[in-house]
């Protein structure tokens, strides 16, 4: 464990660090038991705090909140893959678009503290609405074998996701710019030396759902003219492990 | 009242009869239970909401995040997984969360140096004044008091007034790393004075 990180559990625990900062912490925290335990053990701490400052709210505040429980489906219990991401880079569209169940369980990740994105709340009926439209996705997320990998480049991200079970591959990119004039991403299965077209990115922030039909090493995306490539006409922006 | 925290959160009817706990409540608002949520809420309500409040300071904001948390908490009641904390401790973590989230993003746009400039009052304080009788008040009174100076200032700012650490430590003049490991012993003395176990 990353001593100095661990020295953070405290300010995470008050929310007193930058969102950048937060991020960081929370990418550690899925991989260090010690730092969990003690988060844990801190929130009970400052809820102690808070329960301190205990007062009364109005009593029509009541009434709104049951009204609006009446007016609120409730999401399904979570058993999803785990994957550490958090919600402030994913572009709204994409999150638009997610069944909620799907991106709760991919925030979930053994703390509860992947919920808490605004942005969840914000889009929390958009969500609703379009469930349908990303069951696909959501299959592959909520998939019992579901395998991911996350990799972080400079100034965007990419989570790949396969279920063996269900043959799907998906690939979700975040914060990738445009393309230049009217080239496209495509994703490519590479194994060895040889890559084979998974298919295109039809925008930079909408994910990608194929049929993982293709042994691979590793994901490579590649910048290619409109409408893609047989084969890659360029080295690839971004390769990411192959999950599993 | 001692030790655990869910224990601290098990409160008692005006009779003086054990209600259920709020984990028992959740487990049925995990199925959809309105009437089991409508209790959650009446144990849980004063504390999140002046939580809320003590952050936000504005009456009618503070309201509009009660009613998020709340709402939050029946949507992914089934998601809830007690293995990570109380049901109360979760409801806090919400609340302050949304609250900081909250303060900062209006924030964001106007001058958030003029705050921290303009803050005058004596923020680690204002609990201690602001206890009641109320024997869970009297304890985090006692056990803030075991605090040194820095680490009850330190925790107090971020925790009630939702300042980040290197604001927390430019109103205290103290080097950020100082005020980092301040938050985290200053809490884990806090933990262990209040007993909060596992």
């Amino acid at each position: 464990m990353n001593a100095d990180i661990h020295m953070l559990t405290g300010a995470y625990v008050l929310n007193a660090l930058s969102e950048d900062e937060r991020e960081a912490f929370e990418a550690h925290l899925a991989r260090c038991t010690a730092c969990a335990r003690e988060v844990h053990e801190l929130r009970e701490t400052t809820a102690r705090l808070g329960f301190a400052a205990a007062e009364s709210p109005p009593a029509s505040l009541r009434s709104r909140v049951l009204a609006g429980v009446r007016n609120t489906r409730q999401l399904p219990p979570d058993e999803g893959p785990i994957v550490p991401l958090r919600g402030r880079k994913w572009p709204l569209r994409v999150a638009t678009g997610l069944a909620a169940a799907s991106i709760a369980g991919l925030l979930a990740l053994g703390t509860h503290s992947m919920l808490l994105d605004q942005e969840l709340t914000e889009t929390r009926q958009a969500l609703e609405r379009s469930e349908h439209a990303y069951g696909e996705l959501t299959e592959v997320l909520t998939a019992p074998d579901a395998d991911a990998v996350h990799h972080d480049a400079e100034d965007a991200a990419v989570t790949v996701i396969v279920s063996e079970s269900r043959g799907k591959l998906a690939v979700i990119p975040h914060g990738m710019s445009e393309p230049p004039g009217d080239d496209i991403y495509q994703v490519w299965f590479i194994e060895g030396d040889t890559p084979t077209s998974a298919g295109l990115l039809a925008e930079p922030d909408r994910p990608l759902v194929t049929d993982a039909d293709h042994p691979a090493d590793v994901l490579g995306i590649t910048v290619e003219p409109a409408g893609g490539s047989d084969a890659p006409t360029s080295e690839p922006i971004m390769v990411v492990a192959y999950p599993g | 009242m001692h030790g655990e925290a869910t224990e601290g959160a098990r409160p008692l009817s005006a009779s003086g009869a054990q209600q259920a706990t709020p984990e028992e409540l959740m487990a049925r608002v995990a199925r959809g239970d309105e009437h089991a949520f409508a209790q959650l809420y009446d144990q849980l309500a004063d504390r999140v909401f002046g939580l809320v409040r003590r952050v936000m300071r504005d009456p009618a904001q503070s309201e509009e995040v009660t009613q998020e948390v709340f709402l939050e908490l029946w949507r992914t009641a089934a998601r809830f997984d007690s293995t990570q904390g109380s049901v109360a401790a979760w409801s806090m973590t919400l609340a302050h969360r949304r609250a900081v989230d909250r303060v900062r993003s209006a924030q964001a746009s106007t001058a958030r140096d003029t705050r921290v400039a303009n803050l005058q009052v004596d923020p680690y304080d204002s609990v201690a004044d602001e206890v009641t009788s109320r024997l869970e008040h009297q304890q985090v009174r006692r056990c803030l008091e075991t605090l040194t100076t820095v680490q009850h200032e330190s925790v107090t700012l971020a925790y009630y007034q939702g300042y980040t650490y290197s604001e927390v430590a430019r109103l205290l003049d103290t080097p950020l790393g100082t005020v980092k490991t301040r938050l985290r012993d200053g809490l884990i003395r806090l933990r262990d004075c209040l007993g909060v176990t596992r």
